[in-house]
C-alpha cells in the first residue's frame, strides 16, 4: 500500500467579503494524491476548486485562511511558516497556470527566469543551471533550446509558451505539478500536444498531478481519479472510468447530460435540445440549508432537506455527497 | 478565449469597494485638510479678526497675541490675509480646473469622432503645447495679455486642455471597440449618438478624477504666477504673491512660510483627496476580475 | 439568392513594418433563412474578422456581401442604413456586451426602435425577456446584477428586439460555464426556429456545432476548407485539416484515450505558406500541394472542399 504523496484532510478555506465579513469558500474538502497519480478535480467556476490548490501551493489570495491539514511527504503544509512553505514552491511542488503569459514575466528571458529558480533552490552553478534548463525545454519538446532560452515569452505562440511554462514548473525536479486548467486558453489542437506532454511526463518523470478543469474531455484524458466539487464540497469522487460513464451523484450526470457530447447529432434547427442543468450554482454567502444541489436535483427525496449530506462510499473507491443514490444499481 | 466566469461581476464590486475607499486615512485626512480651507473661506468675513486690507498695525511684526501670524511691511494682519487669500485662489483654481476640463473635453472629442486631419491638428497642437514647461508658457501667455488674475488661469487653461484632450480622446478611441458601443452601431445609432449615449457617460470618470487630481496643481501654478507678479496684483490678498512680499523680507520669516503652508494644506488635501477618487473608482482595478 | 451572401470575401490588415495580413483570404458563404451555417476555425483562422465583416463592423478589403439581396455597406459615422439594421450580431464577452450604466429594459427598447423604424411592430420588452427566458419584472435592473450567463441571454434579447432576419455570432457560448452553455445553445436554435432567423454561428467548438448547426464551414488561415451538413461532417470529414481538428478532440467518455495532436503550429497569417495553406502540417501531403492552392470544389452534392487529393469532380 503506497503512501500518498499528498493529503489534503477536511480542508476549509474563507475569504473576506466586501462587507467585512467572512464565507466559506471551501467547506470540508479531503482527497489524497498517491505518486505517479493523476487526479483531476472538476467543476464550475465558483465552487472553489482553483482555491484548493493555491491552498496547497500557500498562495492563498489576501485575507484567505486554511485550517486542516494538508499533508505532504509527512509534513503539515498548513502547519508551517510561511516562509517554509514557500521554500517548497517550485521545488517540490509547483504549478502551471491557465494562462501562460501572467505565469512567465514578459520582460525577462526565458533562461533567466528558469535558472533563477534553479540558482533560488538548488545552488547550482550558472553553467549548471543553464544545462538543466536546456535539458527541460528538450523534454517538453521545444525545438531549438538553446535558442529558445534566449528569447522572450511574447515571442512563442501560445502553446509553446505553455510547455515553457511547464519546463519551468518542472525544473527543479518537483514531486507534484498543479496544473489549473492548463489547456483551458489554448486551441483544441494545441491542447491535445500539452494533454499528451502531461501524460508523457507522468510516465517519463513519475510525477504525480491536480489537474484542475472544467472540461470533461480533458479529464477523461488525463486523470486517474476524478474528484467532482460543488459549492466548496466534493460531492462526487471516483475512478475516472466510473465517475464519467457511470456517475452516481445527480450534479456528477447533469454535468455530463449537458455536454454537446452525450446526445445525437442534430439536424440544425431541428436539432435535439441539449440537456441543459438547469438553474446555477449557489452563491456560497447564504448556502441554503441541507443539500447545496437541492434546487436544482430532479432526482431528489424528502431525506434531501436534512442535513448536508456527507461523503459515503458506494463502491471501493467511488463515493458521492448524496444520500438519494439514484443511479445505483438496481436501485427503485 | 476567456475563461468562463459566472460569479458576481466586477462592476458591483467596485460599487462596494467605493464606500470602503472612501474610508482610506489619507483620504479622510485630505478631506478634512480641504473641508477645514474651505469653510475658512466662506467664512472669511466673520471669522477674521481684522480686515485684510487694513494697514492699521505696527509694521512687521512677528506673531502675537493681536496679529496670530504677524504684520507684513505695510502693517496688515497676515492671518487675515492668509484666510482671504483661500478666497482667491480656491474659486480661481475651480474655474481654471473647469475651463481647462471642459475645453479639452471637446478638443478631444473632437479629435476622436472626427479623426483624419483634424484629429491629426488637435493632437499635434496638444503635443506643441506640452512640450513647454507650462509655467514658462503661461508667463509668456500673461506676458501678452497683462498680468492680472483672470489672464493668469487664461494662460493657465491654455497650458493645461492638452492632457483632458489626451484623456478623452483615447478613451473615445478604446470605448469605440466596446461590444456594447457596435451592438448600438449595428441597432442603428450613429456614432454621435453612440458617443453621446454609450460613451460618454463611461468615460466621465477618469475626467472626473484628473481634474481632481489636477486642482492642486492649478492652486499651486497659480500661486506660482502671482509669486512672479504676474497673476494678483497688489492689493489683493493671494497666497502666492503675500510669499513674493515675504521674500523680500526673508528674515521676517513669518510672512512667507504662512501662506506657504496655506498652499501646501490646500495642495496636499487635494491631492490625497484626489488619489483617493482614483483608486475608488479607477475602472481598471474593475477589469482585472475578468 | 439567400439571405446573407458572401462572395470572394478579403479582409486585411495593416501589419507590424508595412506588411499587410489577409485574415480572411478569399471565402464564399451563404445563410438562409430559418438555418444554422456554424463557421469553425482555430485561433488566426480569420472567423471573427469574416463575421465582423459579415456585419459590416470592418470594411472588407475585396469581394462582396449581399444582405436581403443589398450590397451592406460598412458602418461609417452615420447611421446604419435601416434595412442592413436587420442583421445583427451577438458578442462573445457577456460582460463587454451590454452598456454598464443602462438598465437592461432601456438597452432592449433601443433594439425595438429598429423594428419600428422597418415599419414592424418592435417586439415588446417584455416578450424579448420572456423569449430568452428571464423574468419580465427585471427589466429595470442593471447589468451588473447578473450572471454571465444571464448577460448574454439579455444581449441576444436586445439583438431579437430589432426582429432580425439574420443574426451573427460570435462564439456566443465559449464564455460562459458549462450549464450556461448547453442553455444558450438551446436558445439559439429555439430561436431560429419559430422566428425564422438565419444564423451565423462562429465557433472554435466543434462539438456543440455538431449537435445544432445545419451547415459546418472549417477555415483554416483565412479560407473556408470544407463545408457540409452539420453532423455529417463531423461524421466523415474530407480535408485533412478537419480529420485532424476532431482527433485532436478529447472525449469525455471515460476511455482515458489522448487525443492526437497535430504537429506543428498555426502559420503567420502575413506569409501564408505556399499551395495549400495547409500542407507544412498535413499528414497525407505530397510535393504538389506546395505548388498550387487548391481551389474549393463540390466533391458531392452540399459537401465542398478544398483539397486536390481527394477524389472528385475538378472545380468547374
Amino acid at each position: 500500500m503506497t503512501v500518498p504523496l499528498l493529503q489534503v484532510e477536511r480542508l476549509v478555506i474563507s475569504l473576506p467579503t466586501p462587507d467585512g465579513g467572512r464565507v466559506l469558500a471551501v467547506r470540508e474538502v479531503s482527497f489524497d494524491v498517491g505518486p505517479g497519480e493523476i487526479v483531476g478535480i472538476a467543476g464550475e467556476s465558483g465552487c472553489g476548486k482553483t482555491l484548493t490548490a493555491l491552498a496547497v501551493m500557500g498562495l492563498l489570495p489576501p485575507g484567505g485562511r486554511a485550517t486542516g491539514r494538508i499533508g505532504f511527504d509527512g509534513r503539515d503544509l498548513l502547519a508551517l511558516r510561511p516562509s517554509a512553505h514557500r521554500a517548497m514552491l517550485g521545488r517540490d511542488i509547483a504549478m502551471v497556470f491557465q494562462d501562460p503569459m501572467t505565469a512567465l514575466h514578459p520582460m525577462l528571458s526565458v533562461e533567466r527566469q528558469m535558472t533563477e529558480h534553479l540558482r533560488h533552490h538548488r545552488q547550482l552553478s550558472a553553467r549548471a543551471a543553464r544545462d538543466r534548463a536546456v535539458e527541460m525545454l528538450d523534454l517538453v519538446r521545444i525545438p531549438d533550446p538553446g535558442g529558445a532560452l534566449r528569447r522572450y515569452p511574447h515571442q512563442f505562440s501560445g502553446g509553446m509558451r505553455q510547455r515553457v511554462a511547464i519546463a519551468m514548473a518542472l525544473v527543479c525536479g518537483p514531486r507534484l505539478l498543479i496544473a489549473d486548467e492548463p489547456t483551458t486558453a489554448l486551441d483544441v489542437t494545441v491542447q491535445a500536444g500539452i494533454l499528451r506532454l502531461l501524460h508523457r511526463l507522468r510516465d517519463e518523470l513519475g510525477l504525480s498531478m491536480i489537474v484542475i478543469t472544467h472540461d470533461m474531455g480533458v479529464m477523461s484524458a488525463l486523470a486517474d481519479r476524478v474528484g467532482v466539487m460543488y459549492a466548496g464540497r466534493i460531492v462526487e469522487e471516483g475512478p475516472r472510468p466510473l465517475v464519467l460513464t457511470r456517475p452516481r451523484h445527480p450534479y456528477t450526470a447533469g454535468l455530463l447530460a449537458a455536454l454537446p457530447d452525450a446526445g445525437p447529432d442534430g439536424e440544425g434547427a431541428q436539432a435535439s435540445r441539449l440537456q441543459a442543468l438547469p438553474g446555477a450554482p449557489p452563491a456560497l454567502a447564504d448556502l441554503p440549508e441541507g443539500c447545496p444541489f437541492l434546487p436544482r436535483c430532479v432526482r431528489s427525496r424528502p431525506a434531501c432537506t436534512g442535513a448536508e449530506p456527507p461523503l459515503r462510499p458506494v463502491a471501493p473507491g467511488h463515493a458521492i455527497a448524496c444520500p438519494v443514490d439514484p443511479f445505483a444499481q438496481g436501485a427503485a | 478565449m476567456l475563461r468562463s466566469i459566472d460569479a458576481a461581476d466586477p462592476f458591483h464590486r467596485s460599487r462596494t469597494r467605493v464606500r470602503s475607499a472612501w474610508l482610506q486615512p489619507l483620504g479622510i485626512i485630505g478631506a478634512v485638510m480641504l473641508a477645514a480651507i474651505v469653510l475658512a473661506a466662506i467664512l472669511a468675513p466673520w471669522i477674521v479678526p481684522h480686515p485684510p486690507n487694513a494697514m492699521s498695525f505696527p509694521r512687521l511684526q512677528p506673531p502675537n497675541a493681536t496679529n496670530w501670524f504677524g504684520t507684513d511691511q505695510l502693517g496688515r494682519d497676515i492671518f487675515s490675509r492668509v484666510v482671504y487669500g483661500a478666497r482667491v485662489s480656491l474659486p480661481y483654481a475651480l474655474q481654471l480646473v473647469v475651463m481647462s476640463a471642459v475645453l479639452g473635453t471637446v478638443l478631444g472629442a473632437i479629435a476622436g469622432y472626427f479623426g483624419g486631419w483634424i484629429d491629426g491638428v488637435i493632437m499635434r497642437a496638444a503635443d506643441l503645447v506640452m512640450a513647454f514647461p507650462d509655467i514658462i508658457l503661461a508667463m509668456a501667455v500673461v506676458a501678452a495679455l497683462g498680468p492680472n488674475l483672470f489672464n493668469a488661469v487664461l494662460a493657465v487653461v491654455i497650458v493645461s486642455w492638452p492632457i483632458y484632450a489626451r484623456v478623452v480622446r483615447s478613451m473615445i478611441l478604446t470605448l469605440r471597440d466596446e461590444p456594447y458601443v457596435q451592438s448600438s452601431r449595428l441597432l442603428g445609432a450613429s456614432s454621435g449618438r453612440a458617443l453621446w449615449r454609450d460613451i460618454r457617460p463611461n468615460a466621465a470618470g477618469p475626467v472626473v478624477v484628473l481634474a481632481a487630481l489636477e486642482y492642486g496643481h492649478a492652486v499651486l501654478i497659480l500661486s506660482g504666477l502671482s509669486f512672479l507678479g504676474l497673476g494678483a496684483q497688489p492689493p489683493i490678498a493671494e497666497w502666492g504673491s503675500m510669499v513674493s512680499e515675504g521674500a523680500k523680507y526673508f528674515d521676517r520669516w513669518w510672512m512667507s512660510v504662512f501662506p506657504g503652508l496655506a498652499i501646501l494644506v490646500v495642495v496636499l488635501g487635494a491631492n490625497f483627496l484626489g488619489d483617493t477618487l482614483r483608486d475608488a473608482l479607477d475602472p481598471r482595478a474593475a477589469k482585472t476580475f475578468r | 439568392m439567400s439571405l446573407l451572401e458572401v462572395r470572394g470575401l478579403t479582409v486585411s490588415y495593416d501589419g507590424p513594418r508595412g506588411t499587410t495580413v489577409q485574415a480572411v483570404a478569399g471565402v464564399d458563404l451563404d445563410v438562409e433563412a430559418g438555418r444554422i451555417v456554424a463557421l469553425v476555425g482555430e485561433s488566426g483562422c480569420g472567423k471573427s474578422s469574416l463575421g465582423k465583416a459579415a456585419v459590416g463592423l470592418i470594411a472588407p478589403s475585396g469581394g462582396s456581401i449581399r444582405f436581403a439581396g443589398a450590397p451592406l455597406t460598412p458602418l461609417g459615422r452615420r447611421a446604419r442604413p435601416r434595412p442592413q439594421r436587420k442583421l445583427q450580431m451577438v458578442f462573445q464577452d457577456p460582460f463587454a456586451s451590454l452598456n454598464p450604466r443602462r438598465r437592461i429594459g432601456e438597452l432592449i427598447a433601443e433594439g425595438g426602435l429598429v423594428a419600428r423604424e422597418a415599419g414592424e411592430a418592435p417586439m415588446p420588452v417584455s416578450e424579448c425577456l420572456s423569449r430568452v427566458g428571464l423574468d419580465p419584472a427585471m427589466a429595470d435592473r442593471f447589468p451588473h446584477q447578473f450572471s454571465g450567463g444571464q448577460r448574454q441571454r439579455i444581449a441576444i434579447a436586445r439583438a431579437l428586439a430589432a426582429r432580425p432576419r439574420c443574426v451573427v455570432a460570435d462564439e456566443p457560448i465559449s464564455a460562459l460555464d458549462a450549464s450556461a452553455q448547453a442553455a444558450v445553445a438551446n436558445l439559439l436554435v429555439d430561436l431560429v426556429r419559430d422566428l425564422d432567423m438565419g444564423l451565423l454561428l462562429i465557433s472554435h467548438d466543434l462539438a456543440i456545432v455538431r449537435r445544432i448547426a445545419d451547415e459546418t464551414a472549417v477555415m483554416y488561415l483565412g479560407k473556408i476548407v470544407e463545408s457540409g451538413p452539420g453532423a455529417e461532417v463531423w461524421r466523415d470529414p474530407l480535408h485533412p485539416y478537419t480529420a485532424g481538428l476532431i482527433r485532436a478532440i478529447p472525449r469525455p467518455d471515460g476511455a482515458g484515450r489522448l487525443p492526437d495532436d497535430l504537429p506543428g503550429d498555426v502559420p503567420d497569417p502575413a506569409r501564408p505558406p505556399s499551395g495549400c495553406r495547409f500542407h507544412p502540417r498535413c499528414p497525407v501531403a505530397v510535393p504538389a500541394c506546395a505548388a498550387a492552392e487548391p481551389p474549393r470544389r463540390t466533391l458531392r452534392p452540399g459537401r465542398t472542399a478544398a483539397c486536390d487529393l481527394l477524389p472528385g469532380p475538378a472545380a468547374g
